[in-house]
């Protein structure tokens, strides 16, 4: 009681207020050591980056191209089946965890998809052309990222005022309900979607490297492994980094409008819309749309399922394969456990804190590309050679993972902290002796949470694996990778599909344990 | 003539309303009174159309509402209903929404009396308001005017007088009998002000706790 009154102890995550600004300290020093780069490499080339500059813009008005566009389609692509989302009875709903697999599965497993399908032999698609090129680049993203726009719309649409949607379905056929109330009220959620798919793609070079179309974040990796300097990189992504703020704000403020701990947020409802009573025209809309959507969206798997099984096997080698998938789920597994240990305690403390600090310190990690945080542990390990030497093999890698998994897995965090009853929270401390059990029966959920997404992070993270990857060391999705530029072939699809397993399992698990 | 016959319904298992047997008539004042959690909010709810029976039969007239595998969407039943909760639309000032509800009147009934409500209710100071603005009393009444305007041939009002002092309630409840008074609605009102609301035309019904009427 006394360490409760002086304030040393918080009362959101358990622990002391020591222990949690140490684990602050370290997210930040994790998270955000691309912005030492100048510091690790002294010798930038002023004359490199201004030769760069007007190469730059070109880059970063195609990133700007190609992500404005896959954003609006995955917009329009998920709307119907993030609408659909909210009634009980319909088939997204029941499918729900097919939709977190496939916002889970990475957009280059999509290409190989398409790759796959466009191998095909008769009959199947093999008249469809080979992937590559904008339009390509522009078709997989959106399609990659159409279940995520069906998620934020959906849980848009679960978070209006539940009397607000009754008196209007009371007095106003469906498609007059959703004129006049419904869609004013969503309008925030599909700008906010089409922010925030915008911003991921911009950070995404896989689909861009796998197509062999140049962006920002490609060049960002090209450069570095031509021979630039850490610091001339970073100099040149800082306007990346400048164009994605204003975006993250935007989406951050429109999102905030509405409270995570509303009492309607998270229902479904049963009667209000159902299916049987819509207009014919609105059936068919909401048909067609979800028919498309899971049509764009199921059809790469299907490729490389059709691929993984064909006769055309050219055996996958034990070694090799074999310790790929043991690398990666040892990775997987470290990360996971580091972040989840990480991002409980201070998810809990930052879902209830105010400051701008806090949510800057959540937020800003995530404008980071994924290139740019493998440059940067690959240059650290370069620089204090002396102290990786001395640590374990996958040292940098597991680092490199858990900066991109942690901003994640701590947004996780906070948004389960949010959604979970406080009143229980506080109330467990009268139902169990001991601290520790206290923590585990409150925590244990919340754990299990980011441990799992920590860990689907890691396994399909390519880019920062692609520069940190120690000699002799190799993961499932850098193994993917290499043998893509053979084509779509049976292993391959294999190696893909083992992949697609993992996560498949993971997003089963996650809809299961979703607080609810 | 609303009549319900036989009505049964739960929620988790847990029953809420059981055999129950009612009869509205048109044009009628009903308030339905009982102690907590005997089942009045789920009874105007499952008339509104908003839940699914066990089991009995909802009816107008010779049109079935609701019975256990069938359920006549809500916007087909011509009614309206003022939520314990707050129901305004968030993207509509209080003057468009209630001048929306007097549209719809008027394009039903053919005559539009929703100036008329918004000064019986003293709301007039509200219309340019967004409904963010406003304290609770305040939303509670200006859904009201809402509800009222939109005459629909069935209002159901739960709770019209709650999270109001006791002077404001006494006020409300006057005006609210001057509409009523004029009104050709068939009106089913949930309330434990039963004093504030007494009236002679007006019918009571007592709904006990788990209800065997």
């Amino acid at each position: 009681m006394t360490a409760f009154s002086n304030g040393s102890w918080d009362p959101g995550s358990g622990l002391k207020q020591r222990t949690l600004r140490l684990y602050q300290v370290s997210f930040i020093i994790i998270t955000m050591l691309p912005f030492i780069l100048p510091v690790l490499s002294v010798s930038a080339s002023n004359a490199q980056s201004a030769s760069g500059a007007l190469n730059n813009a070109s880059l970063l008005m195609r990133s700007l191209k190609i992500a404005a566009l896959s954003a609006i389609f995955a917009t329009i692509l998920g709307f119907s089946t993030g609408m659909s989302l909210w009634n009980k009875n319909s088939l997204p709903y029941k499918l729900r965890a097919l939709l977190i697999f496939f916002i889970l599965l990475p957009p280059y497993l999509f290409t190989q998809g398409w790759m796959a399908l466009s191998a095909s032999p008769p009959p199947g698609l093999g008249f469809l052309p080979a992937p590559a090129g904008e339009f390509w680049c522009i078709f997989i993203f959106a399609t990659a990222f159409a279940p995520l726009a069906a998620l934020i719309i959906g849980l848009g649409h679960s978070l209006m005022p539940w009397p607000v949607l009754e008196s209007i379905c009371l007095s106003q056929p469906p498609f007059a309900a959703f004129r006049i109330v419904i869609f004013p009220l969503l309008k925030p959620f599909i700008a906010a979607s089409t922010l925030i798919i915008a911003m991921l793609i911009m950070l995404d070079g896989t689909v861009p490297l796998s197509l062999q179309v140049p962006v920002f974040a490609t060049e960002i990796t090209s450069r570095f492994l031509a021979g630039s300097s850490a610091s001339s990189v970073l100099l040149d992504v800082w306007p990346l980094l400048f164009l994605m703020l204003p975006m993250g704000l935007a989406a951050f403020k429109l999102i905030k409008r509405y409270s995570l701990n509303d009492s309607s947020a998270g229902k479904t409802h049963r009667c209000l819309l159902p299916f049987s009573s819509l207009p014919a025209p609105i059936k068919l809309v909401l048909c067609a749309g979800n028919a498309c959507f899971i049509f764009l969206i199921g059809l790469p798997v299907t490729g490389l399922i059709r691929q993984a099984f064909s006769r055309a096997n050219e055996g996958l080698s034990l070694h090799t394969d074999g310790n790929a998938v043991l690398w990666s789920c040892g990775i997987a597994l470290l990360t996971a456990i580091i972040s989840a240990v990480f991002a409980v305690p201070l998810g809990a403390k930052l879902a209830r804190s105010r400051k701008v600090f806090f949510a800057i310190l959540a937020f800003l990690p995530l404008f980071i590309p994924a290139s740019l945080t493998g440059i940067t542990w690959a240059t650290l390990s370069t620089k204090l050679h002396a102290f990786f030497a001395q640590m374990p093999d996958g040292f940098t890698i597991v680092m490199a993972h858990l900066a991109r998994a942690l901003p994640y897995t701590l947004l996780i965090s906070i948004f389960a902290w949010k959604t979970f009853s406080q009143k229980s929270t506080r109330e467990s401390v009268f139902f169990f002796r001991t601290h520790i059990r206290q923590r585990l029966a409150i925590e244990l959920p919340i754990f299990l949470l980011c441990f799992l997404v920590a860990a689907v992070i890691s396994l399909r993270e390519l880019e920062t694996s692609l520069l940190t990857v120690p000699p002799g060391g190799q993961t499932l999705p850098l193994r993917v990778f290499n043998l893509m530029h053979y084509g779509a072939g049976a292993d391959v699809c294999k190696l893909s599909l083992l992949l697609s397993g993992l996560l498949a399992l993971a997003s089963v698990i996650i809809v299961k344990r979703w607080p609810k | 003539m609303i009549r319900i016959e036989n009505l049964h319904y739960s929620q988790s298992d847990q029953k809420i309303i059981g055999n129950l047997n009612l009869c509205f008539a048109p044009g009628s004042v009903n308030i339905i009174f009982g102690p907590s959690g005997c089942g009045k909010t789920s009874l105007l709810r499952l008339i509104a159309g908003l839940e699914i029976p066990v089991s009995g039969t909802i009816r107008n007239n010779d049109q079935i509402w609701s019975e256990k595998d069938f359920i006549l969407p809500p916007w087909q039943r011509n009614i309206d209903m003022l939520f314990q909760a707050d129901a305004l639309w968030p993207n509509m000032t209080v003057g468009q929404q209630i001048a929306w509800a007097g549209r719809q009147r008027k394009e039903n009934a053919g005559n539009d009396f929703s100036p008329e409500i918004i000064e019986t209710l003293q709301v007039n100071h509200l219309v340019d308001r967004y409904p963010a603005g406003l304290s609770g009393g305040e939303a509670k009444r200006c859904q009201l005017a809402r509800v009222l305007a939109s005459g629909a041939e069935t209002i159901l009002l739960d709770e019209p007088l709650a999270a109001q002092d006791k002077e404001t309630a006494g006020n409300t409840a006057g005006l609210l009998k001057q509409i009523l008074a004029k009104s050709q609605s068939t009106l089913i009102i949930v309330s434990h002000e039963i004093t504030l609301l007494r009236h002679p035309d007006w019918n009571f019904i007592f709904l006990p706790d788990k209800n065997q009427i």
